[in-house]
């Protein structure tokens, strides 16, 4: 318990010497307001996900019905949520940085507890805000962590960017001004920038900084007319450690010598972002592995769902169940397992029932073909577990 | 790292970038292709059954002329009703009745295939998933198995007896025409429903479900049903953007396109080497199979939806127009023979003929009889609900399925006496005793 008090003391008071992050703090405060304000708003989904028992659970948490919460709970929670949020930015621009971090820590947790109780909350930015609360929170040397953290976020998207899906502008959720050629044109920059341009971020050199800073904040403000305005409001809080540690002059005078804590922490990182690679040949579409990684716009997936129950003199073909879902998990076969599980739950006690089948075929949008991901007969009979790394088994 | 080494990085991934978009440097746009591209998708829930003897398909044929095999003798008496059978929830013509040895496969515009047995009894139900347009194709048959497409894009091969899935696999975007069984293989006319309204024809293993072939996009969605000409080397298919297709059946190719006056939504009908198709312009048109020419053309009094038929015996090419008139012409020269107003307005059944007997919609809510030689009209039947569909004719049953309100409607000769003639069965349909 020492060790812990004497672990967060010392991240406090790193915290504490530094202008700029008390001031990431408030961004960081900000950036749980943005997603109080993104679920808010969609309140409708909100009520369709914790209205009933119907969960999707996420594979490292399965049986999450056992302790997932009504809608009424999830409303209050979310209040809470909102006040540890403005506390916490309050207390951090006050410069009391202890009560700051621990409302801080507080809405993640709650973020967290939110986020868990259901698979389809899924979404890379959420998945990098978790990676920049825990740097900010929990890891020295946090300024320098942060800046590798947020050029290996872009790096790792840009791994994903290459190929056909990304390139023609098909991965693309919204039609914008940019069109034909010029979307062509546009996304083969975002891959240039991203995989390569972005390092100008470490950049001491003023100008070269500025550049690249340039770029990366058109790429948001563009990013804003094709997903909304929950991504590019966390990038803008997350970006911010780049632009307020140069204006305090807080930036260290070398990227070299990084801790060990923080070579632990991004070898972590990209190895996360290597497992779906080993697993799967096509993550984006079998899953596999997916859930450790960056998944951002990677596919446009297109699939047909196969639920047959069979009953004594009939057979029904039926519909999906899970409801509107983002573009990243429409075909996620995590999400049609589940389905088929509440198909099985529903029809158990009809008569005549007898089993259903089951199948999965997707593509990327700009694949020559499908391919089959899963197909199980007798599902109700055998049912199927999903492992930690959301492999069906 | 030093400037020349990151300079270096920078080409090697923006050449490698580059690479994997072939439409990056060329002046089609990846978008505009992959928009209209679609393509099937491999079989699911595949069960070993191998392809028996086909015993029945839309028209009759894959010449699709409409021609029975079975007759059936007046005066007809009730067999069963089903009601209600279709909800009226799409325009397009409904389906006909499939019907063989062992029993009546009937699909609805709601998303069921029901098979009945041959008092009425419902043996088994297939409801499909999310096809909002249900089914509007006709049931193919073999021995063993019922083969149909739907609105959701799949297409289905089950088994007779009980209704489970031999395998299912998605297509495209919709079906709407029937299937034609050839040998081992299966053709259907399958339409994309994305941004661009568009079509192919794809081959499919009868065995397997797995595509054999999928042919060029057609250019728009296609309602009509594949047909066979030139001795089944060619499959000729209507178009709605006006236009009927030729391709290769052996490897999808598409040899040539003839250009019809309106959309071409029935199916056509085939003689030899000569196709005969109707369009929404109000023409009907003889087309050489082996290059698309046209042989001739004569005017209908409207535009027409409905299938063609043709009759061997007298050279007739029958076909009805949206204005409720039926005409008949020479197969080889293009002469009217006669002309009978149906009193069907909005009129998209077609004919099946017995001997010398048509058999179609008339008078909104009904059947006719009519004869084949002048076009009178011999009989009547009243029934419950308008008809867009074909009348089926087989083992001396007649079935026809109707509109909202109307049902599934079976008849059969009071006297039961039913015969045929063995030259009647088509090549490649084994014969079969009579229920």
């Amino acid at each position: 318990m020492r060790l812990v008090r004497e672990f967060i003391k010392k991240n406090i008071s790193e915290i504490n010497s530094n202008r700029s992050l008390k001031w990431y703090g408030f961004a960081l405060g900000l950036s749980h307001l943005s997603t109080f304000l993104l679920w808010s708003r969609n309140e409708y989904r909100m009520m369709n996900l914790f209205h009933g028992t119907e969960r999707i659970c996420w594979p490292f948490l399965p049986n999450c019905e056992a302790y997932s919460v009504s809608f009424p709970v999830i409303y209050f929670i979310l209040t809470a949520y909102f006040c540890a949020a403005v506390a916490s930015s309050f207390f951090f621009i006050r410069e009391r940085v202890t009560p700051a971090y621990f409302l801080l820590l507080l809405a993640t947790g709650l973020k967290a507890f939110v986020y868990l109780n259901d698979y389809r909350f899924m979404g890379n930015f959420h998945y990098m805000h978790y990676w920049a609360l825990v740097a900010f929170l929990f890891i020295p040397d946090k300024i320098r962590t942060l800046h590798f953290l947020i050029v290996f976020f872009y790096v790792a998207a840009s791994l994903l960017k290459f190929n056909l899906e990304w390139l023609s502008g098909a991965a693309m959720v919204r039609e914008t001004f940019l069109k034909e050629k010029w979307l062509e044109w546009a996304c083969y920059y975002v891959v240039l920038l991203e995989s390569f341009f972005v390092w100008g971020l470490l950049s001491r050199k003023p100008r070269l900084f500025r550049l690249t800073f340039g770029q990366i904040v058109l790429f948001h403000l563009y990013s804003f007319l094709v997903v909304g305005f929950y991504y590019p409001s966390i990038m803008a809080c997350l970006l911010s450690i780049l632009v307020l540690s140069r204006h305090y002059k807080e930036l260290p005078s070398s990227f070299r010598g990084l801790s060990h804590v923080s070579i632990i922490f991004l070898a972590v990182f990209a190895i996360l972002h290597a497992l779906p690679r080993v697993l799967s040949d096509r993550p984006d579409l079998d899953g596999r592995g997916r859930l450790t990684a960056l998944n951002m716009l990677d596919a446009k997936p297109q699939c047909e769902t196969f639920f047959v129950a069979k009953f004594k003199n009939e057979v029904r073909e039926l519909p999906r169940l899970a409801g509107p879902l983002t573009i990243r998990i429409q075909c996620d076969p995590i999400v049609v397992l589940k389905e088929a599980q509440w198909h099985c739950q529903k029809l158990k006690g009809q008569p005549d029932f007898m089993d259903m089948d089951v199948a999965l075929v997707s593509r990327r949008f700009t694949d020559e073909s499908y391919r089959p991901i899963f197909e199980f007969r007798n599902l109700c009979e055998n049912p199927r577990s999903i492992s930690v790394l959301g492999i069906i088994e | 790292m030093k400037p020349i080494g990151l300079y270096m990085t920078g080409i090697i991934i923006a050449i490698v970038t580059a690479i994997q978009n072939p439409f990056l440097f060329s002046e089609q746009v990846a978008l505009d292709y992959f928009h209209r591209f679609d393509t099937p998708a491999p079989p699911v829930l595949v069960q070993p059954e191998p392809a028996h003897d086909i015993t029945f398909q839309f028209r009759n044929s894959v010449g699709r002329t409409g021609e029975s095999s079975s007759h059936i003798k007046f005066p007809l008496k009730p067999l069963f009703s089903v009601e209600p059978f279709n909800l009226a929830v799409h325009r397009a013509m409904k389906s006909s009745p499939a019907i063989d040895a062992d029993g009546i496969f009937a699909t609805t515009d709601s998303g069921w295939i029901h098979a009945f047995n041959f008092t009425g009894q419902l043996n088994w139900s297939f409801q499909v998933a999310e096809a909002r347009e249900g089914l509007h194709a006709t049931a193919a048959l073999d021995a063993k198995s019922v083969y149909v497409g739907a609105y959701n894009g799949r297409f289905y091969r089950l088994r007779k007896s009980d209704g489970h899935p031999l395998w299912i696999t998605r297509l495209g975007g919709a079906i709407g025409a029937s299937a034609a069984l050839f040998e081992e293989f299966v053709y259907i006319a399958v339409e994309l429903t994305g941004r661009r309204a568009d079509g192919y024809v794809v081959a499919l293993n009868r065995e397997t479900g797995q595509p054999i072939w999928r042919s060029d996009y057609l250019g728009q969605q296609a309602h009509s049903s594949t047909t066979f000409c030139d001795e089944n080397k060619v499959l000729v298919v209507g178009v709605n953007n006006a236009q009927v297709v030729g391709i290769e059946r052996e490897s999808g190719v598409t040899l040539w396109r003839f250009a019809a006056a309106g959309p071409v939504r029935g199916t056509l009908t085939a003689s030899g080497s000569q196709a005969f198709a109707a369009d929404g312009g109000g023409r009907v048109s003889a087309v050489d199979c082996r290059n698309g020419q046209l042989i001739w053309q004569r005017e209908l009094s409207a535009g027409s939806a409905s299938s063609v038929a043709y009759h061997r015996g007298l050279d007739l090419v029958i076909v009805g127009s949206l204005d409720g008139h039926l005409s008949a012409f020479s197969g080889a020269n293009g002469e009217r023979r006669w002309t009978v107003d149906l009193r069907q307005p909005d009129y998209r059944s077609g004919v099946t003929i017995t001997g010398d007997t048509l058999w179609t919609a008339c008078r909104t809510a009904g059947v006719c009889a009519l004869s084949a030689k002048s076009g009178t009209v011999i009989q009547h039947w009243s029934l419950k609900g308008a008809v867009s569909s074909i009348p089926t004719i087989e083992r001396g049953i007649l079935c026809v399925t109707q509109d909202y309100p109307g049902g599934l409607s079976c008849f059969r000769a009071s006297n039961e006496e039913q015969w045929r003639r063995p030259a009647d069965v088509p090549p490649g349909r084994k014969d079969r005793e009579d229920p």
